[in-house]
């Protein structure tokens, strides 16, 4: 997983510098339309029916509202830290 | 292109629903777009390198803001693990996404995580959301909650509504903070999914 996660970014970022222009944006584009595509196949896999779904998107409510909450109260802890 | 979105994603839903194909095929079609969108963000990034050496010159502080948001959201992901159905620590991986959807779900997807994955995409398309929503709200409390709310959604689609609501003075900070984010996230979801 580290060369197919960690050597594709390392890979961009260097072409980046280098180029030092965006992609176009039709290449972004594209492959999120795809990866999206297989994220929902696997999301309609792993999700048989509507008793899975409701616990899916249970506990995905919950765990954004704390992963919100955590990063607000967190930051501006810092944020009133460095600026006052 | 939200409808594309949506029809992509709703196309791929209802054929995993009835198991269309061969789940291997998939698999590696999974792999192999997630490091093309990883390789093409990436090269955006590193296009916009000088950019943020720019911002780092007002101040190294700006960095402490992603590093607090994300063990913010990794912490009290933990928390909510100790409610639901999940474990605290596949809690605290979901949250470690920080808004970043197509990433850690498919990550999560494609380290055999099928349920989890399916979590983690929708947490994190959901924060992107709530972040849009709350936005008014947050901005209330300091003009670094909401910057902070989007992690690293806040350099690209909640940049626009930090600076309606922080302010026009924070679209550099919440520039910065979501590329930061986006570069902890990928090494910070792998880490606590090992421990999965």
């Amino acid at each position: 997983m580290i060369t197919s996660i960690f050597l594709p970014l390392a890979a961009g970022f260097v072409v980046g510098m280098i180029v030092k222009r965006k992609p176009k944006s039709i290449f972004f584009w594209i492959s999120l339309l795809v990866l999206l595509f297989f994220v929902g196949y696997q999301t309609g896999s792993a999700v048989s029916d509507f008793g899975a779904l409701y616990s899916v998107l249970k506990d995905a409510v919950v765990v954004a509202l704390f992963a919100i909450a955590g990063s607000v109260a967190f930051a501006v802890l810092i944020w009133r830290k460095t600026t006052e | 292109m939200i409808l594309l979105v949506l029809g992509s994603t709703g196309l791929g839903i209802l054929l995993g629903l009835i198991r269309v194909g061969t789940p291997g095929i998939f698999d590696k079609g999974l792999v192999w777009s997630l490091a093309f969108l990883i390789f093409v963000v990436g090269w955006e990034m590193g296009s916009e390198l000088e950019m943020v050496k720019r911002l780092l010159k007002r101040g190294p502080r700006l960095l402490l803001v992603p590093l607090f948001s994300v063990a913010g959201s990794v912490v009290f992901g933990m928390f909510a693990g100790f409610l639901l159905d999940i474990t605290p620590i596949q809690g605290a991986v979901v949250a470690s996404g920080m808004g970043w959807y197509s990433f850690t779900g498919s990550f999560l997807s494609a380290q055999g995580w099928t349920h989890l994955g399916a979590v983690a995409f929708a947490a994190n398309v959901l924060r992107e959301l709530f972040t849009i929503l709350f936005a008014p709200l947050l901005s209330r409390v300091s003009p670094i909650a909401p910057v902070a709310s989007g992690g690293a959604t806040s350099m690209d689609s909640t940049l626009g509504v930090v600076r309606v609501f922080s302010g026009r003075e924070m679209g550099p900070v919440s520039f910065l903070n979501g590329f930061v984010t986006t570069l902890l996230v990928p090494p910070i979801t792998y880490i606590l999914s090992r421990l999965l």
